[in-house]
């Protein structure tokens, strides 16, 4: 089973801007003409996002980021682990980093909680999703949830961001995943100018 | 094809922990009731496994298990102590992993439980021995009615086949182990806790009689 768990190793590959207002709907438009079947615009998103660490004296914490659609009822949670960022890609405006998800239809965090991780922040992502081969381009906004666990009253936050995200198996290919990543960040130039996240914080 | 729609299925189970009658070794209490099924007309349909490890928080009491069953390769289960449970899929032991600051697996719980796999009319029967590292802890039976997912409506049938082939000898819970605040359907996961309940008794030397 380790050597399982070794294959099944992935990367998060990721480069994101924030996107002034007045350029939405132009990069939109962009998006629709080089993404994959985005015809109908794209598909809109509407997902509760929540952020737990556990934490102890001495030791590092550890965090992990779940987001579950609001859009389905019965939709499942995702969860996802980052570990830190891999300095072996050279890349000025890509992050990669190692991850690990899974998915559970279950109260995920109701168990992360009695296992003994702590919120650290929720708040509801909403926007459109679109795909151009292996990567995700994500154009969304966050809204800010002043009630803890409610998603129906939120206040949005002004600004609006653009993800574009990609996973493979860990070691392979990077250069290629880099350099598609680059191709594809070009095209939306001048809208916006992708740059890689502060792998500090679980963006 | 029988089988094959049998193996896809997933029913009500009850798990068991059998302590092999007098003078008998856990190998010939083992040959003794698959050949009292194979003489029922029970087939071989092939062998099964349930790996459970228990994690222990650090700072605190809190035990996590995880359980692994050969039946459904890519599903996990996690189980905490307090009964509070998810099914999710292989990755989560890789999360333990990176947790290993805060849970730590605990020393000699690692257990296995592997054996033969039956099906007898509406019924999968497995029977494995549990190991705890290198010793052998017992036997568990499983008896799985394949039909239903409504213990409510078979479980008094399950209970009452599994006394009949161990010869009474088994101690089971008169109300199936499925939380009130759940829809009262059996999910793989009322399973796996069972398996956790089990691998408790025999590591603490009960034998479930």
């Amino acid at each position: 089973r380790s050597s399982a768990i070794i294959m099944n190793q992935r990367s998060e590959y990721k480069t994101q801007a924030t996107v002034q207002r007045e350029r939405l709907d132009r990069l939109l438009h962009r998006l629709r003409g080089i993404c994959d079947r985005a015809a109908d615009g794209g598909t809109p998103f509407r997902e509760h996002e929540l952020i737990l660490s556990m934490s102890g004296s001495g030791v590092s914490p550890v965090a992990v980021r779940i987001r579950r659609s609001l859009n389905n009822e019965g939709a499942p949670w995702h969860l996802r682990y980052y570990g830190p960022a891999d300095t072996g890609v050279k890349s000025p405006t890509i992050l990669v980093r190692n991850c690990i998800e899974l998915t559970t239809k279950d109260a995920l965090p109701e168990f992360l909680q009695e296992m003994g991780f702590n919120l650290q922040h929720e708040h509801v992502s909403e926007g459109w999703l679109f795909l151009k081969g292996p990567f995700k381009v994500c154009v969304f906004k966050v809204s800010k949830m002043p009630m803890r666990g409610d998603t129906t009253k939120t206040e949005d936050i002004l600004t609006c961001f653009v993800d574009v995200t990609t996973t493979a198996v860990a070691g392979v290919g990077q250069d290629a995943v880099v350099h598609e990543m680059n191709s594809l960040s070009e095209q939306l130039k001048p809208l916006v100018v992708l740059t890689k996240p502060d792998s500090g914080v679980i963006s | 094809y029988f089988e094959a729609i049998l193996k896809k299925l997933m029913g009500v189970t009850c798990v068991v922990s059998w302590a092999p009658p007098a003078g008998k070794t856990w190998s010939q209490a083992s040959d003794l009731l698959r050949q009292r099924l194979e003489l029922l007309g029970a087939k071989k349909t092939g062998t099964w496994s349930v790996d459970c490890e228990a994690y222990q928080l650090q700072s605190g009491s809190k035990v996590l298990y995880l359980v692994q069953s050969s039946e459904h390769p890519n599903s996990c289960y996690g189980i905490l102590d307090s009964g509070t449970c998810i099914t999710t899929d292989t990755s989560f032991e890789q999360i333990m992993a990176k947790l290993g600051n805060y849970y730590q697996p605990r020393r000699g719980a690692h257990t296995e439980a592997k054996g033969q796999r039956y099906v007898l009319g509406d019924n999968v029967v497995k029977i494995g021995a549990v190991t705890v590292g290198q010793a052998t802890k017992g036997l568990v039976v499983e008896v799985e009615f394949v039909p239903s997912v409504d213990p409510s409506y078979c479980w008094k049938g399950v209970t009452s086949f599994v006394r009949r082939l161990l010869d009474g000898s088994v101690e089971i819970e008169q109300q199936p182990p499925v939380p009130l605040d759940r829809d009262g359907l059996f999910k793989p996961i009322d399973t796996s806790k069972q398996y956790v309940a089990v691998f408790s008794e025999l590591r603490s030397g009960k034998t479930g009689t």
